[in-house]
């Protein structure tokens, strides 16, 4: 089955020009997908419209098989969590706890059942110490943290990140995607991720670039690299691990172009 | 001239339960006409550091010198308006300062703020706006109906237009397309290159410090860790894994290579001399 299914969506925020220019996809239940697109190309707008914030101008939405539309919204949304990239725009509770406590209430989760998840989610993105603080006074990574801390409490079956670590440092985003993995391999968490980190996209199951409001690639990342000359007619990159690859391959050292570090590590290793 | 900080420091909140002192006495030369990186983990102190550079902080102890201006504790804001205009500070997510109702009178801000008439303000801006990648038809537009990289362009316009002699870049590329963060960092490349502005670059991409940078601060817990220039710098990968820094994608593999039992020289930075010494080191596929 698929989590989300967009059929011909098209929307405009201005009544005339479209942003967002038919555009049908599908995500499978328990993948890890990327969106790639260029700044300006549609990724949040479609992150938003994949939440019933905005209403389409034509087309259709499927979350787990049922149409997203206002009778079904505030059912849907139980199973559908995001993260913005600007956690401002998310915060409602007057501290980190009753921010992180916001969604579970929504969720009905028993009141004794919640402190532990609060803090057990804080603590999965180091926020633990946090948890009295005004979400306003802190500083933007760790505003990231505390929405994404939200999203770790209630574990919805579909959890859209845009850009959400954009603002951490690499030591706080490897910690973060690492939970973020977990969830999607543990707990069968479908993953939608909106991101410019080729290094993530290699990583994913899935992947499908935006240009413009438009689907204009979609397949597994290896597919979607061997399109590099597009790539970068849309403003996008194919990372290190593959132009290291490609080289090699060039060089006849090795035969089979791979797009992480460790596929290059292994490559090479079992040639030693 | 170069920046000099003597033994800065800098406490928030003094003498409240809250009092934190996040600057412990930094030492730095900045050398003038140069891309310097400055890099640590969140906490280190970096935007405690460049936010003395135009005096949007004041020292709690110690002084810097710049652009001929002493800045030492007890400073009046007065005293540093005019170092605002020779050090430009482009914070985190510049976008989300914009305020003005056309993209004209948000970059026109500045200089009118520094006494340009609307006239020469406006002339500045239609001058500055190419350099950013935009056109004039964009002048009249709302800058909130731009997407996020445009409004990354307009907020650095608004500081280019003062025409700053130091150009301070807390994570300038963070949240943008790769081609658009090429972009953005050729400019400021240009702006090094061609005018000489001493370029001052807050940064957690390392692979923009190894391509970009000249010269590398570390800040660890409000001191100074390391500074080198660049190349000595990523030659000694493992103590900045140590310290929770990221290296750029080379010496992260030349590190797993190295794992694996290759020998591959410190010295080495790029891709082709690293694939010539593997290429010694593996059984060639026919």
């Amino acid at each position: 089955m698929d989590a989300i299914r967009v059929n011909h969506l098209s929307f405009s925020y201005d009544g005339q020009t479209d942003v967002i220019k038919n555009v049908s996809f599908s995500i499978p239940k328990g993948s890890y997908t990327t969106i790639i697109g260029h700044n300006g190309s549609g990724k949040s707008t479609i992150a938003k419209l994949l939440i019933g914030l905005m209403e389409p101008k034509t087309g259709t939405i499927e979350i787990l098989g049922k149409e997203l539309n206002e009778a079904s919204l505030y059912e849907l949304r139980d199973h559908v969590g995001i993260v913005f990239q600007n956690p401002d725009n998310q915060f409602i509770g007057s501290t980190v706890a009753d921010d992180i406590a916001f969604g579970l209430e929504n969720h009905c989760v028993p009141q004794k059942e919640m402190q532990t998840i609060i803090e057990e989610s804080a603590k999965k993105v180091g926020m633990q110490d946090y948890l009295n603080s005004e979400p306003t006074k802190l500083s933007g990574g760790q505003k990231q943290r505390v929405a994404i801390a939200g999203i770790l409490a209630i574990e919805p079956e579909i959890i859209i990140f845009d850009e959400s670590t954009s603002m951490l440092d690499p030591q706080g985003k490897a910690s973060i995607n690492k939970q973020i993995k977990a969830l999607h391999s543990q707990k069968d968490r479908t993953i939608l991720s909106i991101t410019h980190d080729m290094e993530e996209v290699a990583q994913s199951d899935f992947v499908i670039v935006l240009k413009d409001g438009v689907v204009r690639l979609t397949g597994t990342p290896m597919e979607i690299f061997e399109h590099e000359k597009e790539l970068e007619e849309m403003k996008l990159d194919i990372p290190f691990a593959l132009k290291i690859s490609k080289k090699l391959v060039d060089e006849n050292i090795t035969d089979k172009k791979v797009c992480t570090l460790d596929e290059v590590v292994d490559q090479l290793w079992q040639l030693k | 001239m170069a920046i000099e900080i003597n033994h800065l420091e800098h406490v928030y909140n003094t003498d409240t339960p809250f009092e934190h002192k996040a600057l412990h006495g930094i030492d730095l030369s900045i050398p003038e006409g140069k891309v310097t990186a400055i890099i640590g983990q969140t906490g280190s102190g970096k935007s405690t550091l460049v936010q003395h550079l135009n005096g949007l902080l004041i020292p709690s102890a110690g002084s810097l010198d710049i652009c001929g201006f002493h800045i030492q504790p007890l400073l009046k804001i007065k005293d540093v308006k005019q170092l605002r205009k020779e050090v430009g500070l482009v914070f985190q997510f510049p976008e989300y300062q914009l305020f003005e109702e056309t993209i004209e009178k948000d970059i026109a801000f500045g200089p009118k703020n520094f006494g340009e008439t609307e006239e020469n303000a406006n002339e500045l801006v239609r001058k500055i706006l190419p350099m950013v990648g935009l056109d004039e038809s964009y002048l009249q537009r709302s800058p909130f109906e731009l997407s996020g990289g445009q409004k990354r362009r307009v907020a650095i316009a608004g500081i280019l237009v003062l025409n700053p002699k130091v150009l301070v870049l807390d994570e300038p590329t963070a949240g943008l397309d790769p081609q658009g963060a090429k972009e953005m960092m050729s400019l400021f490349m240009e702006l090094n290159q061609v005018q000489k502005k001493t370029i001052l670059l807050v940064s957690h991409d390392m692979e923009h410090v190894m391509r970009y940078c000249d010269h590398v601060v570390v800040l660890d817990h409000g001191k100074v860790l390391q500074e080198s220039d660049v190349k000595t710098f990523f030659e000694h990968p493992e103590w900045m894994m140590e310290v929770g820094i990221n290296p750029p994608a080379i010496v992260r593999l030349k590190v797993m290579l190295k794992e694996k039992g290759f020998v591959i020289p410190d010295e080495i930075l790029n891709e082709e001399e690293l694939i010539q010494c593997i290429k010694g080191q593996v059984m060639i596929h026919e």
